[in-house]
């Protein structure tokens, strides 16, 4: 076997050898495990990262093929992965202590899935690794057994991801009907300079509408705010931030280069995409602006950043792909460390009402900094990163000549302006709350939000990284063709 | 016959029908055993339909997809079980309209 089945491999290999440790190993000597997991998701991140720039060939009959995209991604989502693995090790647990070292190894199983989601090049294969993360998933939500939000957080999880995973292989046995292969490049080839078929536009639609659950796109986005609320706050962050990639990457990859990439189906999708972009950014921008707890409010946030990807992806054209790939990153930075500091501050306040920022900006002063600008980006302010990506939809948009997609847009992202500032004025200019306790975050935390913080502004200056890191992601795969079956 | 020779459309259409039924059963039953039954109708429906096609049109794939999806569905079923019987300690029931923790 080739050498670029790397990261799934070692990220298996981790969670299982973590779990043969935790049973194995006698009560008392187990303290060594979360620091284990940390070590693993950093050697593998090192290690993805620098197998990432090797031209590798195809696998198993071109189920999986790494190309520019999969190698951006891959690295992308084992950095999600040591981001959880901080925010896991620092759960208070209470009574299920015992089952700590479960709950720190389970992590890397919807990882490895997403690795070889990104490069899968067969519909069947896209199923088998989304419901390795999907099923990982609920497991992760409603792992709190006791608690009564943690299981409800679950159940409505698998509730939606089974109707989605409905969808999916009824999209999948429809294509089967229509092209008679889910393989990628056989439908590119079969279907091209033809009229589309009724049955496989059918299919596309079920296919759109199971990756729609997974976005959290308008309007099957109702279950995001209740299970990111709900959920362990490592499990918001995984499904807030990985997740949500991987279904983008998924359209990228379909309706980009691979199996849709066709004129006939462009003209009847291009509308569909653009009006579920027009419909998830206002009703994730006007649906944040009430919101009083921080990961209801994350939530909508990512609604609206959805939205914006969708109007980009929209455009069905190279420029809105890379447009999406560059808004990915942006999330990524912007977002995962207003988690982190989310699971700190319900470590120490209980619960993550917005009214514990109040105060901050007084009483800790490198964590309020690091937020704001956090906040700032996600609100598309200049010179943030927020802000280049945000332009580039809108530039993707004029380009495309997509007038109603960009007066939607850039009005939500004025609106948007209101509601990412009510974090920043509580942390600056709300009177500390009486019973505060006197705990101060821990210093790790202020190093992440403010080298995140630091990134975004310095990205935001000088996006000349991004763009190269964009450009290597539409590479075309190196064996694509001339791969032998 | 009444329908003369049973056809690809027949099976698609008999396989469009079970999906309809659970998907109206996902989204309007209140009993979550009920819901859980409806995720399993939409992927039994969806089975239908890959081994309808695997054998009109001669292709073995489908036919190995249904075990794919079989698979799946048994461990997404099993985990939705363990999910429920936790619920029922803590809540002392099983329907969709108690769960209401969370709500805005």
């Amino acid at each position: 076997m080739s050498s670029w089945f790397c990261p799934e491999v070692l990220l298996v290999l981790s969670g299982v050898g973590l779990i043969l440790a935790d049973s194995f190993i006698p009560e008392g000597k187990k303290g060594w495990i979360p620091g284990a997991a940390l070590l693993f998701s950093f050697v593998i991140l090192v290690f993805t990262l620098g197998q990432s720039g090797q031209p590798m060939p195809s696998s198993w009959q071109n189920l999986f093929l790494t190309d520019g995209l999969s190698s951006v991604f891959k690295p992308f989502f084992v950095l999600c992965l040591l981001g959880v693995t901080v925010i896991s090790v620092r759960t208070p647990m209470g009574n299920e202590e015992r089952v700590r070292a479960e709950w720190i190894a389970l992590p890397f199983f919807p990882t490895a899935g997403l690795c070889l989601l990104v490069s899968a090049h067969d519909f069947l294969a896209i199923f088998v690794a989304l419901e390795l993360v999907a099923i990982s998933l609920y497991l992760l939500a409603a792992f709190h057994r006791t608690r009564a939000a943690s299981l409800e957080a679950g159940m409505k999880l698998l509730v939606m991801g089974g109707l989605s995973t409905g969808f999916l292989v009824m999209g999948i046995a429809w294509l089967y009907a229509a092209a008679g292969s889910t393989e990628f490049s056989k439908i590119l080839v079969e279907q091209a300079g033809r009229p589309a078929t009724l049955p496989l536009l059918f299919a596309i639609g079920l296919i759109l509408t199971g990756l729609a659950f997974k976005v959290a796109a308008v309007p099957f986005h109702a279950w995001a705010p209740d299970v990111y609320e709900g959920a362990p706050t490592s499990t918001t962050a995984f499904l807030a931030v990985a997740s949500k990639a991987a279904g983008f990457v998924l359209l990228v990859r379909i309706f980009g280069f691979g199996a849709f990439a066709l004129d006939s189906v462009a003209v009847f999708y291009r509308p569909v995409l653009l009006t579920l972009g027009i419909a998830t950014v206002t009703l994730g921008t006007l649906a944040a602006l009430p919101q009083r707890n921080l990961k209801r409010y994350l939530a909508y946030s990512g609604i609206a950043h959805a939205g914006y990807m969708l109007l980009a992806l929209g455009t069905l054209g190279e420029a809105g792909m890379g447009t999406v790939v560059g808004y990915l990153w942006a999330y990524l930075l912007s977002t995962f460390p207003v988690l982190i500091f989310i699971q700190e501050m319900e470590r120490i306040h209980g619960s993550a009402d917005i009214r514990h920022l109040e105060g901050l900006g007084q009483k800790d002063r490198g964590v309020a900094l690091g937020l704001t600008l956090c906040f700032l980006s996600m609100a598309g302010l200049p010179p943030l990163l927020g802000f280049s990506a945000k332009l580039s939809v809108f530039a993707t948009l004029w380009s495309a000549g997509e007038m109603p997609g960009l007066v939607v847009g850039v009005v939500m992202a004025v609106v948007g302006l209101g509601f990412y500032l009510v974090p920043v004025r509580a942390m600056y200019w709300e009177r500390e709350a009486d019973a505060v306790p006197a705990q101060r975050f821990p210093s790790f935390l202020v190093w992440i939000l403010l080298f995140a913080g630091l990134a975004q502004l310095v990205l935001g200056l000088q996006p000349r990284p991004l763009v190269r890191l964009v450009e290597r992601s539409l590479a075309p795969a190196t064996t694509a063709v001339s791969s032998e079956n | 016959m009444i329908f003369g020779e049973v056809t690809l459309g027949h099976y698609l259409a008999l396989s469009s029908l079970l999906f309809l039924i659970g998907l109206a059963g996902v989204l309007l039953r209140r009993s979550l055993l009920i819901v859980m039954m409806s995720l399993e109708l939409l992927l039994n429906a969806a089975n239908l339909a890959l081994v309808a096609v695997g054998r009109f049109q001669g292709l073995p794939d489908p036919q190995v997809a249904v075990f794919f999806v079989i698979t799946v569905a048994a461990a997404e079923v099993s985990l939705g079980l363990a999910i429920l019987v936790a619920i029922f300690r803590i809540q002392k029931t099983t329907a969709a309209d108690q769960l209401s923790t969370l709500r805005f």
